[in-house]
């Protein structure tokens, strides 16, 4: 990735000074002239009259401007103008005549038009689609500044790669929960391990705990995490043999962790519509204590919720959300009344001696940025070696990039590890370092901000599964194109009846929907940067 | 990186303002009533670069005004020293502050600016480094005949007058 971005600012400033040192094409509008005949003769057909400047034996010039003669009579160039000595001193001024003889050459000028006129274009045109682009991220800001903090093993990834991404609901101080996500980590080799936490958003973040949970594992082992947060150390991987949807087959958007992921568009009628997706697992050779796999993360459907409600609050954001911190009742509704509506990845397995589905459990995690790898213990009672199962979703509300299944071989505890140093900007910083180890102080982590977090793991020969514990809360900045959009009613509604809200809300979202996705597809053809990943 | 695109932009911008065209160069629009020579900037193959008022071109050499320091002098060089050299004859207008410009409001557009970062400051760049060569000529589209034109004394130096008197 450091490669690649050191190629591209090198053909970057390569190709800057290939325009810097290039020349536009000149401009030929000067003549001069020998003697009066010529002068004459080829400046006739002139549409527009030239200036003419005199230019004496002795140094001196006379610059005659618009209306100019030549009096063959008597010899002279008669016009209104101005004298210049050799050192270029006025000698005259207003009406002038000179003698011909006295001229050692004449010089006109063509006048140069618009000489600037492709150059404007080119910027009217730029600050078009500079305004079109602002105009944009001003209507969708989650879209162009993204949200809570973001956690990255490569620092130089962008949030189109982020590993992790921390309490993406917690969006005031009485919302703050834990968040903990896989890493997936390559095997680890030497005792310290990095991550970097990001403000790449218009928030304050309050980070007050960062830690890993680690586990040791041996080759072909991995480590996964339920959506309770219990941990299972496993074998084997069974690739799905078949997935098919409301829209066909899903088999080779599913099979592989690719992040060719596989979503759907929300129901324009009603938000809260719910979809299947059939799966059938084929040739698994121990169904014993099986356990579903599932890499998945939300579309931008939640996070537009969010920005709603920031915009029906309006002007009265900071009343609600003082309103927020005393009322648990309220705080419950707002943040439990629309998830539960929308509803968890839900997870049925086909019992085929009766012919039922049994449910399972389900995955629910909040944000669109970073994948979320999670395990299901599977309760069945296999005869075979195939597996049939039903995944029921909301429609437009889910990312999944890879299903498989997996054998559970048990329940594992973390080592935890606390931050061994905290960088910030390449600094150790001890004050970051006692705030996130601390339990009664927050780091807080403004937008730009970069905090580089080094873990030392207990033991350095041994590869160790990694998972990120996160806690803390986030403040959206109020935006001021916000403002306009408040209705407490709407709000109200929000909080009150979800189910009603989702229903009213599907036309308004399938706007924003269909431009999001746009771009989210558009993307995906691109290089590794122009790719519209994590959002 | 994008941090670093708009650095790069406002040196860029920087470097544009550096590089003022003098003030007795006309406006485009007053090139033809314009008294003086142009300007120039002769590259030496074996000494430092000279920039002053083209004065005037006889058969073997060029002659310069240059002003150091507010001090004038004329120099007077053979045609086989000069390596190269760069003309202007107006005031080129100067686009460079819309480098660092746009390269700000890409700030505003948050990741996107991975893409408008590098487009906003590529294209000013290029509108900035045209503006600032629109009215110039250099050693490859011009002859030695056709830069008499734009001498103080495109006849050559007139015999009486004596190079020191030059101001």
């Amino acid at each position: 990735m450091k490669k690649k971005i050191s190629f591209r600012l090198m053909a970057f400033v390569i190709l800057i000074m290939v325009v810097v040192t290039c020349n536009p094409k000149p401009y030929f509008f000067r003549d001069n002239y020998k003697n009066s005949n010529s002068l004459i003769h080829e400046t006739e057909n002139l549409q527009e009259q030239t200036f003419l400047k005199a230019h004496l034996k002795n140094g001196d010039v006379y610059i005659l401007r618009d209306t100019w003669e030549v009096d063959t009579i008597l010899n002279l160039v008669e016009g209104f103008g101005s004298g210049f000595d050799f050192n270029r001193k006025k000698i005259s001024e207003g009406k002038i005549s000179v003698a011909i003889d006295s001229v050692a050459i004449f010089e006109t000028n063509k006048k140069l038009g618009k000489t600037e006129s492709k150059r404007i274009t080119a910027l009217t045109i730029l600050a078009g689609v500079d305004v079109a682009v602002g105009v944009f991220c001003l209507t969708n800001p989650k879209t162009c500044f993204g949200s809570c903090p973001t956690f990255y093993i490569n620092e130089e990834d962008n949030f189109h790669y982020a590993d992790a991404e921390g309490f993406s609901s917690a969006i005031a101080p009485s919302m703050e929960y834990f968040d903990i996500d896989a890493l997936n980590n390559q095997k680890v080799t030497g005792k310290t391990f990095s991550l970097t936490m990001k403000n790449e958003a218009l928030e304050t973040h309050m980070v007050k705990n960062v830690k890993l949970f680690a586990f040791p594992r041996e080759n072909d082992q991995r480590v996964y995490q339920s959506p309770v947060n219990d941990f299972y150390v496993c074998e084997n991987i069974y690739q799905l043999t078949k997935a098919h949807g409301p829209e066909g087959d899903l088999t080779s958007l599913l099979k592989f962790p690719d992040r060719q992921e596989r979503s759907s568009l929300s129901d324009s009628h009603n938000l809260s519509s719910k979809e299947e997706v059939y799966l059938t697992f084929e040739n698994v050779r121990d169904l014993n204590e099986p356990g579903l796999l599932i890499n998945f993360r939300q579309t931008l459907m939640t996070t537009y919720f969010i920005y709603s409600a920031m915009g029906y609050m309006g002007d009265e954001v900071g009343d609600i959300f003082a309103k927020l911190e005393t009322s648990k009742e309220t705080q419950e509704k707002l943040e439990n009344g629309i998830k539960k509506e929308l509803g968890k990845i839900e997870i049925y397995v086909l019992d085929e001696s009766n012919g039922s589905w049994i449910h399972q459990g389900g995955f629910y995690e909040t944000g669109p940025i970073a994948f979320n790898r999670q395990i299901l213990p599977l309760k069945i009672s296999a005869r075979d070696s195939s597996l049939k199962i039903k995944v029921i979703l909301n429609k437009g509300l889910w990312r999944i990039d890879y299903i498989a299944l997996t054998t559970i071989r048990g329940k594992v505890q973390p080592v935890e590890i606390l931050p061994n140093e905290i960088l910030n900007k390449g600094r150790q910083d001890l004050t970051a370092k006692d705030e996130i180890i601390a339990d009664d102080q927050y780091l807080i982590s403004m937008p730009g901000s970069e905090y580089k977090i080094n873990f030392e793991l207990p033991e350095s020969h041994q590869d160790y599964e990694l998972f990120l514990y996160s806690k803390g809360y986030y403040l959206e900045w109020m935006r001021e194109n916000w403002i306009k959009d408040k209705n407490l009613l709407k709000l109200r509604e929000m909080i009150e009846n979800p189910k009603r809200y989702l229903f009213l809300e599907a036309e308004s979202y399938k706007e924003y929907e269909n431009t999001m996705e746009q771009q989210f597809w558009d993307s995906k053809i691109d290089t590794k940067n122009f790719s519209y990943y994590g959002l | 990186m994008d941090y670093k695109l708009i650095i790069l932009g406002i040196l860029l911008a920087l470097l544009n303002s550096s590089c003022k065209a003098p003030a007795y160069l006309p406006e485009v629009e007053e090139i033809g009533v314009n008294e003086f020579g142009s300007s120039i900037t002769v590259n030496l193959s074996k000494a430092a670069d000279i920039k002053g008022e083209l004065i005037a071109i006889d058969s073997e050499n060029l002659i310069v005004l240059t002003k150091e320091k507010e001090i004038k002098q004329i120099r007077t060089i053979p045609f086989t020293d000069i390596s190269s050299f760069k003309l202007k004859y107006a005031q080129p207008k100067n686009y460079g502050l819309t480098i660092p410009g746009s390269a700000l409001v890409s700030l505003s557009h948050g990741y996107l600016a991975v893409f408008t970062a590098p487009l906003n400051i590529i294209v000013t760049s290029i509108v900035t480094a045209r503006g600032a060569n629109a009215f110039t000529y250099n050693d490859k589209n011009i002859s030695w005949e056709d830069l008499k034109m734009f001498a103080r004394f495109p006849h050559g130096l007139p015999a009486h007058i004596e190079v020191s008197d030059i101001e």
